[in-house]
């Protein structure tokens, strides 16, 4: 069996009951979920303010209203419907078939092994190998680097998503095929903080000056480039290139900021912090990275391959 | 001076590429795919190299080399591939050509200055 990274994950939380928020945060952490702890009224802009969730744990019974737990959990579901619900049950009442339209779990705090299954069952339902998590974050700094010279690159904490809402209005998409996966990569970021970082001269001398958004479109475009193609060097087999396969439409709306690739699976994220070392006052230039591999998925292939996998040196001069 | 081609279609790795160039004693033309290098390199016979990437629109950056040594007849300029590929099938198959080298990006100008100073007589 390939080793996996255990990744984190942000839920919403919302229990009223004191002890029983305690005991839901301890679990938390030893699972490696992040709760937003909140009552029901900061609830819906604490949905807003984070658009990077994992799933929501909510209590059945808020403000000694015995339903009130499955209609908030209702209108979270119509806003941000990919989240999991996860209801605490008080009552032996049977949910109602429209309740279980949009809670997908129950459980009791009498059982949290079946929490646990569940959270892993869903929540956690990819496992990534941890040599490609630390290798994806090793060649994506090298590439940030490379583009944004002037810039301190940082990866933080790589968790999973369950959300399809993108950051910021300038993106990216490019597909990723081995022999041991199939999907896509995304970079996203604010084009008014990528603006003013290259202003700031992040990246190269002569590149800040008077930047359209397709100048900046172009920056994020050519770091995705490199980023993908010093992933294909490493981790995919020459053999994978002959293969013809089959494509799914990817469905974005900008409008509502929405992008979806048909499946349900957690995609791995990594936030990458820009900084001015010289300016710490300054805000980071945070570029977002999504990994999707929803056309095929198998670790222990992977885990055959990078035993083997070896990259050469970039940027010098190999003269026939 | 010595003239350089930069083959690229993204227009932000002209730039970096071409200032670094500039900025020590090259003079640089710019074209934004291999159809394009072409062209360029068809009106300005003192283009001593070229730097290509290989994955572009219209006509990828192999092509082009095959063109500038086949149909163009062209033997003496360098051809330098720049490019994120790593691949040896792809390597051999510039070497077949008659490329002259190949560097993965990312791009590292003090790492190359030397060879490319050497190719335009500098």
């Amino acid at each position: 069996m390939t080793e996996t990274t255990k990744l984190e994950a942000k839920v919403l939380l919302i229990e009223p009951d004191l002890q029983e928020r305690n005991k839901l945060a301890e679990f938390c952490v030893a699972q490696g979920l992040k709760p937003l702890e909140c009552e029901p009224a900061g609830a819906l802009a604490l949905l807003e303010a984070h658009q990077d969730l994992a799933g929501l744990m909510i209590s059945e019974t808020l403000l000694s209203d015995p339903s009130a737990g499955p209609a908030w959990a209702r209108s979270v579901h119509k806003l941000r419907p990919e989240l999991p619900v996860f209801l605490r049950r008080m009552s032996d009442r049977e949910l109602t078939p429209l309740e279980q339209e949009f809670v997908q779990f129950e459980w009791s705090s009498s059982d949290m092994e079946n929490l646990q299954a569940i959270v892993d069952r869903t929540i956690f339902s990819l496992r990534y190998p941890t040599p490609l998590v630390q290798g994806i974050i090793d060649l994506s700094c090298t590439a940030l680097q490379s583009m944004f010279p002037n810039a301190h690159v940082e990866a933080q904490s790589p968790y999973v998503v369950h959300d399809r809402i993108i950051q910021g209005e300038v993106s990216t998409l490019i597909a990723i095929e081995s022999t041991w996966c199939r999907g896509y990569m995304m970079l996203q970021t604010e084009e008014n903080a990528l603006r003013q970082g290259m202003i700031a001269g992040l990246s190269y001398d002569g590149l800040g000056g008077e930047l359209s958004f397709r100048d900046l479109n172009n920056m994020l475009g050519e770091t995705t480039n490199l980023i993908w193609g010093a992933f294909k060097n490493r981790y995919i087999p020459p053999q994978a290139f002959a293969n013809q396969q089959t494509q799914i439409p990817i469905v974005i709306n900008h409008a509502h900021k929405y992008i979806s690739f048909g499946s349900t699976d957690p995609q791995l994220c990594i936030r990458y912090h820009l900084t001015d070392a010289n300016r710490p006052e300054v805000p980071a230039l945070v570029i977002v990275q999504r990994f999707i591999f929803n056309l095929h998925w198998s670790p222990d292939q992977f885990a055959e391959y990078s035993a083997t996998a070896d990259s050469g040196p970039t940027g010098e001069l190999d003269l026939f | 001076m010595a003239h350089v081609l930069v083959v690229d279609d993204s227009s932000t790795m002209r730039e970096i590429v071409s200032s670094f160039l500039l900025k020590n004693g090259f003079e640089v033309v710019k074209a934004n795919d291999g159809r394009d290098g072409l062209e360029q390199l068809r009106n300005d016979p003192s283009i001593k190299l070229v730097l290509s990437d290989v994955n572009m629109p219209n006509m990828d950056g192999l092509t082009m080399a095959e063109n500038i040594r086949g149909e163009m007849g062209n033997k003496t300029v360098h051809i330098v591939m720049l490019t994120t590929e790593d691949n040896q099938a792809m390597r051999e198959r510039g070497r077949a050509i008659g490329v002259t080298g190949w560097v993965v990006k990312p791009f590292r100008g003090e790492a190359v200055l030397g060879p490319f100073k050497k190719m335009c007589g500098l």
